[in-house]
């Protein structure tokens, strides 16, 4: 795991980057997967809960920059998916493909359902769209990502 | 070793709550300190990546539009070059009756930013304070009404475009004879948002294709920016009024770059009379000036820099 920790930290902060770039530099929006999740959700799993906890509100806090009716919301969000992430190391082992997309979805979609219920929303139809139409199919396309780039850059390092 | 290891643990959980509530409370705080955290963040942490989304905004438009430009140029120029025995009429009239000219409006350009999982009918202008922007300016593009400014920092703004919940503009058929409130009507899904337009006359017969335009009325928007089409009738109240849906000038998802409406600069002949009616009477203590109090406000509620641009154009 040592020698893990230092890749996915890169792989996090290349994430990172990657996200403002393209979400924000190049305002592809939703045409980019969700980045930011899929940084706490690769650093979860090779943190202590407290870095985890840290990492997931610095990222939530950039992310608030730009939103101005929900502040505080990302931060909260990906603070409890990353706290959660670096749980569930504890609880569950393996890095099989499968698994990985499952951590992965959930991670996302969790990750939206707590901002959608944070933000206080009082729009329930747009609620009900997000959750169980757009929030999948984030959550799908960010685990597909997912699975993709810890086969490219940290498939090797659980190697003996 | 166990006993470390459980305080370690203990550490961890601690800390992880200690964030979130940190997070919550950062969501209850008033929203002028939200606004300068936001601002803070977007002009420190945040700044390359603005500037890369400014600059990538202006290069697509020069390049990738450049075509479209173009046409939208050549028929601009054969409107103008036909109407210019109009605009000289225009100008003698006006001559003759000893009318004043009409100030121009001011606009200032900016790209349309939607970053991350914000509310879906909120963006971003970057253009703030320091450029002139007030909130409640009307946001409009190319084609018409986009949405309308809701708070201002110093280089950028958040808006809101026509599919917020909130959204009303004051509206009116071409020929001024059908007026109404329009206001968002939103779908299941984002793509199925269009315009109602609400508290017209129960006799109006709008046909589908009918243009609607904003009124004036109140001063937030100009008057004759277009809002959208007629597609239908949505509600009749009998004997009462009619709701008509209305399909938008302006699709809020392509919209990548849009003008901010400055309004148009202070009148200080037309806002005087106002100002003397409501002013005490001179005292020899203040030597006729007015109090701040008392001054009128400037047009569109902007501030006094207002002015400035116009005496310039005036001069």
């Amino acid at each position: 795991m040592s020698s893990a920790r230092p890749r996915t930290g890169r792989l996090a902060a290349a994430l990172t980057v990657a996200h403002l770039l393209l979400r924000v530099g190049l305002g592809v929006g939703d045409a980019a997967p969700d980045l930011f999740a899929l940084a706490v959700l690769f650093a979860g799993r090779s943190m202590p809960m407290r870095h985890a906890a840290m990492l997931g509100f610095g990222l939530g806090l950039l992310q608030d920059g730009f939103a101005p009716q929900a502040f505080g919301a990302s931060a909260l969000a990906l603070t409890l998916v990353a706290a959660t992430a670096s749980w569930t190391r504890q609880v569950f082992v393996g890095d099989s493909a499968a698994f990985l997309a499952a951590y992965f979805f959930l991670g996302k979609w969790a990750l939206d359902l707590i901002y959608w219920l944070a933000f206080g929303e009082r729009d329930w139809a747009a609620f009900t769209e997000h959750a169980l139409i757009a929030g999948p199919l984030a959550a799908l396309y960010a685990a597909g990502t997912g699975v993709v780039l810890h086969w490219l850059f940290l498939r090797s390092s659980k190697a003996p | 070793m166990q006993g470390q290891d459980n305080g370690a643990k203990r550490i961890d959980v601690l800390v992880a709550l200690w964030l979130v509530v940190l997070a919550a409370i950062l969501m209850r705080l008033p929203g002028g300190a939200q606004d300068a955290m936001g601002e803070a963040l977007r002009r420190s942490a945040l700044r390359p990546f603005v500037f890369v989304n400014t600059t990538y905004a202006q290069v697509r438009m020069a390049v990738r539009d450049l075509d479209l430009l173009r046409a939208r140029m050549d028929s601009l120029l054969s409107r103008t070059t036909a109407q210019r025995t109009l605009a000289l009429e225009n100008l003698q009239l006006r001559g003759l009756l000893e009318l004043r000219e009409s100030s121009p409006r001011r606009y200032v350009t900016t790209p349309v930013i939607r970053a991350g999982t914000t509310h879906p009918s909120a963006f971003r202008v970057s253009a703030g304070l320091d450029d002139g922007v007030r909130p409640f300016d009307a946001v409009v593009t190319e084609v018409g009404l986009l949405g309308q400014i809701q708070r201002a920092g110093a280089r950028s703004a958040l808006a809101y475009d026509w599919s917020h919940p909130d959204f009303r503009v004051s509206a009116m058929t071409t020929d001024g004879r059908v007026h109404g409130f329009v206001m968002a009507d939103r779908g299941g899904f984002r793509e199925q948002d269009r315009l109602l337009l609400d508290g017209t006359a129960y006799l109006s017969d709008l046909e589908p294709g009918t243009q609607l335009v904003t009124t004036g009325r109140g001063g937030t928007y100009a008057r004759g920016i277009l809002v959208g089409w007629v597609s239908g009738v949505a509600d009749t109240r009998a004997g009462w009024s009619k709701t008509y849906h209305v399909e938008p000038a302006v699709q809020p998802g392509i919209a990548a770059y849009a003008f901010v409406d400055l309004g148009e600069p202070a009148l200080p002949g037309l806002d005087a009379p106002a100002a003397a009616d409501e002013a005490p009477p001179e005292s020899p203590d203040t030597g006729g000036a007015v109090p701040d109090g008392a001054r009128p406000p400037e047009a569109g509620g902007h501030g006094a820099p207002e002015a400035a641009p116009f005496e310039a154009a005036r001069r």
